[in-house]
């Protein structure tokens, strides 16, 4: 489904050093996989995350997404096909503020023909278990809660794949633990989840590890008991190192 | 789809109150003196208009005893004696195109008693024909009419305000007052009026027959001013000619003499009026204009700083999936739906206030519909350009940098 070849990205800012944030990366991640690409700070493994998200540009090598190359992508067909085809949950929720549960899951439906806005955010919070939390603004919810509804709307238009940056950055163990189970759940489903995350101890929920480090990729595959692990839902939550 | 994100537009602005209401605010007021300017501005107008209407019914011809133009000042250049009765008359029977007339003879001020009650009060002697041609009645009593007119009887037809002085509740008709020392019988209430184009209050004056006037109050024997009503309005300016050189004729002057009389017809009226509505019409929505501005200023600066505080919620929706026409069309119809909006309710309180301030003034109350609607595409077109900054900076968001 994902496929990047030979893909670098550099950012320069005047004066400064350029900065290899991809190095010639290649990857390839089949429908209904669960990819954890685990790397430290600093990594490039956010702005592998954006480059595969849509949100950003490569500037050498090839990436084609459900079979067609992005690269000539023009910004709207980008939208587009972002809106369509990939569902974000990023690391500090990125919730709005002032708008309801229900109306933060509506969000990518907003810019979809899809009929039934409201029947299908209302179903997607169902699935994330917050259905009796539509009419909740965010600051009366709690992080896992929140991250909950941004999962949720990550869902709501029923895309192809999830990325999660640092999913469970900015929660306890006990919320992380709740949303770790909820994107394994979704994966179970036959969603395809990339998880990008510097922690092994959320990376082990993922069969399929990736390794970044200066942006390239030191490692690729089975997580280390990540297979052979008990069933998630069991698996408490274990933070990093 | 648009539909969606102008619905969102709707839901956005109705969260963030405080800046919606300043946004609102801003254009509220610039709206709110364009209109009350225009409005204020049409009863202005009206008023001129109406007193012009008033004075000559559309089709009468002033004759002012005294030579020079209108302009030059009051009953400046010759004598202010020499128009009679009679030359209007004359001229009424003489002139096919003229059917009726009336004159004008005043006094500034005089003491008027009333059973020991005193007041001071300008008294106007008019003939019968003043009614039509005046466009003023009485509301209790009755007009003087040609008898009174020919015995020269001491009656009067006494204003509002003078009959509260004297009377006070009580009913004047029939009542015995005196004007300077002199008997009237109170014939008539004269119908309120208020204020006029020259700022007197019309409601405190008395009428009597002209003949009465001249005879028992002043002892002269010319008027100040003729009106001469022409039947045929197409023949407005040959009657004018006629009436010039009839006067010039009955006056004895020679051709080297100046006019001692000035005529005033309704066409040099209506240039005038319109000289003067230039300045209204021009300098005042000027004025309002720059009022309007300032508002578009306001406006644009709280949506630019709106844009700036709403960079991560702008990097998300260009994430979820929102192209940069997206954005900037839900910019433009949030910053155009609070501009119409304050808007409505500026022209709404633009023509309360002109309302009020014309009741003040005692203005006829005018609903100046192309002021309102003047006032409500202004602020829409302030919307449209106060968006224009804001959604440039909106659609430049990098969803990368805006969602770290």
């Amino acid at each position: 489904m994902i496929r990047l070849s030979g893909v670098s990205k550099t950012y320069q800012k005047e004066r400064d050093a350029p900065v290899h944030a991809l190095r010639d990366i290649s990857l390839e991640i089949d429908s209904g996989e669960l990819v954890a690409i685990l790397g430290p700070s600093g990594s490039g493994k956010s702005t592998l995350m954006n480059v595969i998200g849509l949100l950003d540009r490569p500037d050498a090598g090839c990436y084609e997404l459900g079979g067609c190359d992005v690269a000539r992508r023009s910004p709207d067909e980008l939208a587009t096909l972002r809106n369509r085809a990939i569902g974000f949950v990023f690391q500090s929720f990125h919730l709005l503020p002032r708008a309801t549960a229900l109306e933060n899951v509506e969000l990518p439906l907003i810019y979809s023909n899809r009929p039934h806005m409201r029947k299908r955010a209302l179903a997607a919070l169902d699935e994330v278990g917050l259905a009796d939390r539509a009419t909740h603004l965010p600051g009366e919810l709690s992080g896992g809660q929140q991250q909950r509804v941004a999962i949720a709307r990550a869902l709501v238009n029923e895309p192809a794949l999830i990325l999660a940056d640092e999913p469970t950055g900015n929660l306890d163990s006990e919320s992380g633990g709740g949303v770790m189970a909820l994107l394994r759940r979704l994966h179970e489903t036959g969603r395809t989840i990339v998880l990008i995350t510097h922690d092994a101890g959320v990376a082990r929920h993922a069969r399929r590890q990736v390794r970044i480090v200066d942006g390239a990729i030191t490692a690729d595959g089975p997580a280390p008991g990540g297979l052979s692990g008990p069933e998630p839902a069991t698996v408490p939550f274990v933070e990093g190192p | 789809m648009r539909r969606r994100i102008y619905a969102d537009g709707l839901r956005t602005v109705t969260r963030y109150r405080l800046r919606t209401f300043l946004m609102m605010l801003g254009v509220a007021i610039g709206v709110t003196a364009l209109t009350l300017v225009l409005t204020i501005a049409r009863a202005t107008e009206k008023k001129v208009l109406d007193g012009i209407e008033r004075m000559f019914t559309a089709n009468n011809i002033l004759v002012r005893a005294g030579g020079g133009s209108m302009r030059s000042g009051p009953l400046s250049g010759g004598p202010t004696t020499t128009l009679t009765p009679a030359d209007l008359e004359t001229i009424a029977q003489e002139v096919q195109t003229i059917d009726r007339w009336d004159a004008l003879q005043m006094i500034g001020a005089r003491d008027v008693t009333y059973r020991g009650a005193v007041t001071r009060t300008r008294i106007f002697g008019h003939t019968p024909q003043s009614e039509t041609l005046g466009g003023r009645t009485v509301t209790d009593g009755e007009y003087f009419d040609d008898g009174h007119m020919e015995r020269a009887t001491r009656v009067a037809l006494v204003g509002t305000d003078v009959v509260t002085e004297l009377f006070g509740d009580a009913d004047p008709i029939g009542e015995q007052i005196e004007i300077g020392g002199v008997p009237f019988r109170v014939l008539g209430v004269l119908e309120p009026m208020g204020t006029d184009l020259h700022g007197m209050n019309r409601d405190d004056e008395i009428l009597v027959p002209l003949s009465t006037m001249m005879r028992r109050l002043m002892n002269v024997d010319h008027v100040l001013f003729g009106k001469l009503h022409v039947a045929d309005p197409d023949r407005m300016e040959e009657t004018a000619d006629r009436i010039a050189a009839m006067l010039r004729e009955r006056h004895s002057l020679g051709p080297n003499d100046p006019d001692d009389f000035s005529l005033i017809t309704p066409i040099e009226v209506r240039k005038m009026v319109a000289r003067s509505n230039r300045v209204f019409n021009l300098v005042l929505p000027l004025v309002a204009g720059v009022a309007l501005l300032v508002g578009a200023v306001v406006v644009a600066n709280l949506m630019l700083v709106s844009v700036n505080q709403r960079t991560r919620e702008i990097g998300l929706r260009r994430a979820v999936g929102a192209r940069p026409g997206d954005i900037a069309a839900q910019l433009v119809a949030e910053t155009v739906l609070v501009t119409f909006a304050g808007g409505l309710a500026g022209a709404g309180l633009g023509l309360w206030a002109a309302r009020v301030i014309a009741g003040l003034l005692e203005l006829p109350p005018v609903v100046s519909w192309p002021a309102l609607a003047l006032g409500v595409a202004a602020a829409v077109v302030v919307g449209v350009l106060a968006a224009v900054a804001p959604a440039r900076r909106a659609v430049a968001v990098d969803p990368v940098v805006a969602l770290r």
